[in-house]
């Protein structure tokens, strides 16, 4: 699911899509036979990605979309029940209350992941004495899995043994250890302070390349015009990391709709399944009860739910000029 | 899951495939996905999965197993019980599951109509002991009129209570409530005896404990909460107006100040502890709590009796595992051996010494009852329960947050006057959908 959602954005920091575009057509008919061979060697050449997009992605793709279809029990035999799973999600309250959760979860997160990022990018874009070493403390945590980051807060939080709860009480800033995972509030605090520490230096670079790619002149005349901070903020450098901007939150808001190992370790779903996520919920459907034709459809729905959503944002970020 | 008769599959290669693609996801947490073993010579090997929390009689049957047959062997692997269904089931999908299976007769029906476990419908034709071994662990292990399981371990769901405090109420310590209108009193007269005290305690985030202990309530009103059998299932918790009676009977003790204050957030950790602790009348659970209150809280005065039916009469979850051969493995007539002798009275027997209810029902209501009067009401009870035949049983009930445990905790602690009604109705549609997909 990343792969495409990731693709567009790829493609559109890299260099105006519109001039690639231009290049292709130019070649394409006018040059005929070359042209051809040109373009078959190209295809040739890229041809083991296209294999491997066809094996990895869109095999299971149709498998999942095929098993949708059925009523596909973990153990026994399918069964075609055509669209019987589709038409039971809006009736599925667990799913309607995940995917609330989950798009709550991804509001909060990824503004929160911008800010950070963008503050952090600012404060290592120059080279100075000492910013490789902030530069690495901070992105270091991203070459974490997401599961021993999440094993590691669900130790920090821990209510007898963890980290948190002893600072808290002995700068007697809380009275009693707090049980963190037993309500929904402090349980999400939990696991976005390990996800904001696990991912904002990657965040983190993506705009500091960006910032680094203004020119220095651009800043420079915005200072000579008057412009204070904020304004050059706001009217100069934002703009300009357009690209950046769309990429890190194509980034982020992928990754939070499709949120999984941070809330199975370190939630569980719990209290009750107030903090259940999507994906946690058709992991539950295929495994827990057995309803793989069921979970499957959840996943295409959370494919194109996915896809529009991206959609949306790469036009609404897209160049204007 | 599905409904309807079917056969079972010979689908391999898709159900290989994804049982590979299942194992690579599950590793993190599994227990691994080995292969049986199957070698030449020297006594046979059986691989026998079960639950941690069997773990207190499990290493003795098998012990004993091994000791009295020297050309059978049986490795006991104990799996956490949390996800036990879980990984049993990706397992034998894979081939790749144990010879000999214990199963939470609850999840026996959904096993058993999935073509996974072996047919042994002839083999136990020839059991002397069928006719005496428990009837809800039979029926459980029955499709389609195919055995596919024999009973293992019995549990029963019973009430307890408290006879000092009952002496203390000014109630009969030997004459515990056989009516709602008894037990009501019952819990009113004990919640007077001072601001701690309270007459009843349930677990209110907790579905399993509650099929286990407010089903019977349901049962005992002449109702019942799905209907048909396994695999063409259908919820009726909407509709059998026992259930929302019974409902309202524990609303009505909530309501009064009857019940703990834990009972809101229980989820089934604290009950026997608030029980042990002396200020608690009455609570409805199984089998262990006998021996753990007997162990831990040895001056409690306790008494047990049936789960009480509105106008008298009672009824009981009849629990515990059934034991199947998976279909899969080389050793049926090893692992037939081992079925055999686990339903023999000397087994029965033995097991029932580390706690479980004997599924024999000469050993239950023999030597089992004559161990006390808590002993026969479980005996008793065992024989006389019923169980919920469904395939979907987990996602219907016990989950944590099942439309049945839902469902209880809106009826009971709700501020709507209406929550019963709406609960009901919201349970009703929330079990259909899941029984509609698949």
């Amino acid at each position: 699911m990343t792969a495409i959602s990731q693709g567009p954005g790829a493609a559109g920091v890299g260099r105006p899509r519109r001039a690639r575009r231009g290049a292709w057509a130019r070649g394409g008919p006018a040059r005929g036979g070359l042209a051809r061979r040109r373009s078959l060697t190209g295809l040739l050449l890229i041809s083991p990605a296209l294999l491997l997009v066809a094996v990895f992605f869109l095999a299971p793709l149709c498998l999942t979309v095929w098993m949708s279809l059925h009523t596909w029990p973990l153990l026994g035999s399918p069964e075609w029940t055509g669209l019987d799973n589709y038409l039971a999600i809006p009736g599925d309250r667990t799913f309607r209350n995940a995917l609330d959760y989950t798009v709550l979860y991804t509001v909060i997160i990824t503004p929160l992941l911008l800010v950070t990022g963008l503050g952090l990018a600012y404060l290592v874009r120059d080279r100075r004495r000492g910013v490789g070493l902030f530069r690495t403390v901070w992105f270091l945590p991203y070459v974490f899995g997401f599961a021993s980051a999440a094993y590691l807060f669900l130790w920090l939080f821990d209510s007898s043994v963890g980290f948190v709860d002893r600072v808290l009480v002995d700068l007697h800033l809380s009275d009693a250890p707090v049980q963190w995972m037993n309500a929904a509030d402090s349980a999400t605090t939990a696991v976005l302070a390990m996800v904001v520490w696990k991912v904002v230096g990657f965040q983190m670079l993506l705009l500091m390349a960006g910032l680094q790619s203004i020119p220095d002149e651009v800043n420079e005349a915005a200072l000579m015009d008057g412009s204070g901070r904020w304004s050059t903020l706001l009217r100069i450098t934002l703009p300009l990391l357009r690209r950046h901007i769309a990429l890190v939150l194509v980034f982020s808001v992928s990754g939070s709709m499709l949120a999984f190992e941070q809330f199975y370790i370190m939630t569980g779903g719990g209290p009750g399944n107030e903090t259940l996520t999507v994906v946690q919920w058709i992991y539950n459907s295929s495994f827990a009860n057995f309803q793989l034709g069921y979970g499957s459809a959840l996943s295409v729905l959370l494919l194109a739910l996915l896809m529009a959503i991206n959609g949306v944002q790469l036009y609404l970020l897209r160049e204007r000029d | 899951m599905s409904r309807g008769p079917r056969r079972p599959p010979r689908r391999r290669g898709i159900r290989a495939l994804l049982a590979l693609v299942i194992c690579a996801v599950l590793t993190a947490t599994a227990a691994g996905c080995g292969g049986d073993g199957g070698r030449a010579g020297g006594p046979v090997t059986l691989s026998m999965w079960a639950r941690s929390d069997q773990a207190g009689f499990m290493d003795t049957v098998v012990e004993a197993f091994n000791r009295e047959h020297p050309d059978v062997r049986v490795e006991l692997t104990l799996l956490p019980s949390g996800n036990y269904v879980q990984k049993l089931g990706v397992a034998v999908a894979s081939g790749a599951g144990p010879d000999l299976a214990s199963i939470d007769l609850v999840y026996v029906p959904f096993f058993a109509s999935s073509g996974v476990l072996a047919d042994i419908t002839d083999r136990a034709a020839g059991l002397a002991e069928l006719g005496r071994l428990s009837r809800t662990h039979l029926d459980q292990g029955l499709y389609e009129n195919r055995r596919y399981a024999l009973p293992f371990t019995g549990d029963a769901s019973v009430m307890f209570y408290n006879k000092d405090l009952f002496r203390r109420a000014g109630l009969d310590p030997e004459r515990p409530p056989g009516t709602w209108e008894e037990f009501l009193d019952a819990a009113r007269r004990i919640s007077g005896l001072g601001e701690d005290y309270h007459g009843y305690h349930f677990s209110g985030r907790c579905g399993g404990c509650n099929i286990f202990t407010l089903a019977p309530f349901v049962w005992a009103a002449g109702g019942q909460v799905v209907e048909g059998e396994a695999g063409a299932e259908r919820p009726v918790v909407g509709e059998d107006p026992a259930v929302a009676q019974a409902l309202e009977l524990y609303r009505t003790m909530w309501r009064e100040g009857l019940m703990t204050p834990q009972s809101a957030a229980d989820t089934g950790a604290q009950a026997l502890t608030l029980f042990g602790g002396g200020r608690v009348g009455m609570y409805a659970t199984g089998s262990f709590a006998v021996d753990e209150i007997h162990t831990t809280y040895p001056d409690l005065d306790f008494g047990v009796t049936p789960i009480p039916g509105p106008e008298g009469g009672g009824s009981s979850f009849a629990g515990g595992d059934d034991i199947a051969i998976t279909s899969d493995s080389d050793h049926q007539d090893a692992a037939w051996t081992f079925l055999s002798w686990a339903v023999s009275p000397r087994t029965q027997q033995m097991i029932s010494e580390s706690g479980p209810v004997p599924v024999h029902t000469d050993v239950a209501l023999g030597a089992y009852s004559e161990r006390g009067p808590e002993y026969a009401a479980l005996a008793q009870a065992l024989v006389n329960g019923r169980t919920v035949r469904s395939v979907q049983e987990n996602a219907l009930f016990n989950a944590g947050t099942s439309p049945w445990a839902t469902m209880i905790a809106q009826s009971v602690f709700g501020e709507d006057p209406d929550s019963v009604a709406h609960a009901v109705a919201q349970a009703q549609d929330d079990m259909a959908n899941i029984l509609s997909r698949g």
